[in-house]
């Protein structure tokens, strides 16, 4: 049983603030990923909570306790970090028992616990080898796999794929995410790669410059970004983000685009958000594939644009538009039919547009 | 500007076989990227290229002109690296003009070339500025524009931008395509990024262990591998497997395991041989277990939502496959479902070779 509550943590490193007045509420057995770009305080968080960094300001509690007085090793915290770190003059076998040795766990129940993990990981054919010998992709599951054998109560990873290879990774997420499942540990995983966090997490706390920015599920906070840094840091390609300028008149509301045209407002969702928008300095925004590609005599609200460039990606086909400098993505299915310099209209989705104020970066007509 | 040729070319470092018997032609004006794996050979045909190491055997023409003697300097290449290595303390005016002072041209005719190429990569306006002052594109265009002066046959790039971020990394690939197809230059390029690589290829090469596998577009390899490697080497998530047996005298594919059987009515062979049926994650439509539709039955293992799609990961018994699915669908962990498989999206692998039945 763990729970984990951040409150007002803070962390300056002399005059830098590296995290700001972080709150946050992690429930038990709840995997929650801290992501965002280099230098926006993830690790530094997570640091604080296993201790071996000391907030400046703020509480961290476990399950309602401060921990602040609690050393290191009596948090019952276990860590994997980015580079595997292993006994490289063990064995698999060493390694994945040794958390059990020093805590004095009896030899037949290690030796069970052992077993059933090098199983879990896929290592049973591994178990006499040094891991010296091992590649990348085996010591990552022998580090994983000997901090989750002591099934500590929280488990604290920082960016544990950065360095596989991308069919690797696929896997080990599957493989995570499976771990967590059966061991039921609440978990705090660091990245900076937003496909990792949306497909292992429960929720996601989005960072930046030491500041939460959003707090939610995946879906949460793909679908509903509160601003343009998580519009943006969310989704691959990421959220087209339009200039436009907001028109009254005639009982129709518009959206003027320049170059691209003007949009009469039809979608009641798109409506409300534009309700109490000011003029100018907003930003239009939907997801590339949740745009569609409609001829240019297209009648529905859309954008008049040409196609400039075609990238053909395995699964999908980015189609990049231009109209001036109005710039927007569109992504399709693979083998998808559209010729360079064709003209036509992009339709926007009812239900599933956004406007940001382009100073502020927030979400409009969200709560 | 000109096309690239290696005919045979074979390389070893001692007793390791670096390249082995390349043939490859670049065309003119085409943007080609050597694929593959750490150490398959990749940086290597780019310093055979360029002449920083000779070919064992074989020949390199460029142009149609044999350079396999030709010292660097002749062969007239431009290679771009990784960190750009601009000036810092030139502006970009001045980084452009560097190579052709240094050839001690004369002023005018370094400002008219300077001038030609500024108005080809679209920087004019940013002749005057110092490198910190541009942005990442810019500074790429910048680096690029550099060589370009310089009027070479060909570019070679080894990673451009692999140090970037993700985002900024996307950014750049759209770029240096818009670039290419702007200057009109025959570019090689050498990325261990798969998507990066599809998005900016005309035509690709990929490598294993020193040799080539396929050629194609990226179109051609990402739909029709023509191996087991190539089909596994590209895509993420990555293509399904599955193991069994073909026979050649039904057509049919058989799994007795996952009672799954298909039929590649153009498959050919001698006798009943081991084979897999490959097929990528997006192509595979899941069904509800009770309408009946689909070929296999499965259970859903993990869900992994992404946004724009979701992967499902389904598992039949031990095995577990990766399912593509559009939007964002909601399953049950544990629930039964059906794998619809389409077998025109599916590719049949002869076990032993490797090879496309």
């Amino acid at each position: 049983m763990a729970s984990i509550e951040l409150v007002k943590l803070t962390k300056k490193f002399g005059s830098l603030v590296a995290v700001k007045e972080f709150d946050l509420e992690i429930k038990d057995k709840e995997f929650v990923a801290l992501l965002g770009p280099s230098g926006c305080g993830k690790t530094t968080t997570m640091n604080m909570i296993a201790g071996i960094e000391a907030p400046s300001g703020g509480q961290i509690l476990f399950d309602g306790r401060d921990v602040k007085a609690m050393a290191p090793n009596k948090r019952d915290v276990g860590f994997v970090f980015q580079n595997y770190a292993i006994f490289t003059h063990m064995t698999v076998e060493q390694n994945l028992a040794f958390g059990l040795r020093v805590r004095g766990v009896k030899r037949a129940e290690s030796d069970r616990r052992v077993k059933e993990m090098a199983a879990l990981m896929r290592l049973e054919d591994r178990l006499d080898w040094l891991t010296a010998k091992l590649s990348v992709n085996e010591m990552q599951k022998v580090a994983i796999g000997r901090s989750a054998i002591t099934e500590p109560a929280i488990f604290l990873l920082d960016e544990p794929l950065s360095n596989l290879d991308a069919a690797f990774r696929a896997f080990m997420r599957t493989e995570l995410k499976h771990l967590q499942h059966q061991f039921q540990q609440t978990m705090v995983y660091v990245t900076h790669d937003q496909i990792e966090a949306m497909s292992l997490a429960d929720r996601i706390a989005v960072m930046d410059l030491g500041v939460l920015q959003q707090y939610g599920s995946p879906i949460e906070v793909y679908n509903q970004p509160c601003n343009t840094f998580v519009a943006n840091f969310m989704g691959s390609p990421s959220m087209n983000l339009v200039p436009c300028r907001l028109s009254e008149g005639n009982g129709a509301t518009s959206l003027d685009f320049d170059d691209a045209g003007v949009v009469v407002v039809d979608d009641d969702d798109l409506l409300r958000r534009c309700k109490g928008a000011r003029e100018a300095g907003l930003l239009f925004g939907a997801r590339p594939e949740d745009l569609d590609i409609a001829p240019p005599e297209y009648g529905g609200a859309g954008l008049a644009m040409t196609v400039s460039f075609v990238e053909p990606i395995g699964p999908r086909t980015i189609i990049h538009l231009s109209a001036g400098d109005r710039k927007v993505k569109v992504s399709k299915e693979k083998q998808y039919p559209i010729e360079f310099g064709a003209k036509v209209k992009v339709a926007l989705p009812k239900g599933k547009c956004h406007l940001f104020d382009a100073d502020s970066g927030r979400a409009l007509g969200v709560e | 500007m000109a096309k690239l040729e290696l005919r045979g070319v074979n390389k070893a470092y001692g007793k390791t076989i670096a390249v082995q018997d390349i043939n490859l032609v670049i065309e003119d004006n085409e943007f080609f990227c050597i694929f593959g794996p750490p150490s398959c050979g990749k940086t290597t045909i780019l310093r055979l290229l360029l002449g920083l190491v000779a070919p064992d055997s074989g020949d390199i023409l460029i142009g149609d002109k044999l350079v396999s003697e030709a010292s660097p300097k002749d062969r007239n290449l431009a290679m771009v690296f990784q960190n750009l290595a601009l000036f810092p303390h030139m502006t970009a005016g001045q980084n452009l003009a560097f190579p052709l002072v240094e050839r001690k041209l004369d002023k005018a005719e370094v400002q008219a070339r300077v001038q030609a190429v500024a108005e080809t990569l679209h920087i004019e306006a940013l002749l005057n500025k110092l490198p910190a002052h541009l942005s990442g594109g810019e500074r790429q265009r910048v680096a690029v524009g550099r060589a370009l002066v310089r009027e070479p046959a060909a570019f070679l790039m080894d990673e451009p931008i692999a140090a970037l971020d993700a985002r900024l990394r996307e950014e750049m690939r759209v770029e240096l395509k818009r670039l290419q197809r702007e200057m009109k230059h025959t570019l090689v390029y050498v990325t261990h990024d798969q998507e990066e690589a599809m998005a900016v290829a005309d035509r690709m090469a990929i490598f294993e262990a020193g040799g080539i596998r396929q050629i194609g577009t990226p179109d051609q390899i990402y739909n029709h591998p023509s191996s087991r490697y190539v089909a596994e080497l590209i895509g993420s998530p990555p293509m399904n497997f599955i193991d069994g047996s073909f026979d050649p005298s039904q057509g049919r594919f058989d799994c007795r395991e996952f009672d799954f059987s298909m039929g590649f009515p153009g498959a050919s062979g001698n006798g009943v041989v081991a084979a897999s049926v490959a097929f990528r994650p997006e192509d595979i439509v899941l069904h509800d277990a009770a309408g009946g539709q689909g070929q296999i039955e499965a259970n859903v293992y993990e869900v992994e939502p992404l946004g724009a799609f979701t992967i499902v990961d389904v598992n039949i018994g031990e095995r577990i496959l990766k399912v593509q699915a559009p939007g964002q669908p909601r399953y049950q962990l544990g629930q039964v479902i059906r794998l619809g498989l389409d077998p025109g999206k599916c590719h049949l692998f002869n076990a032993e070779t490797g090879k496309v039945q």
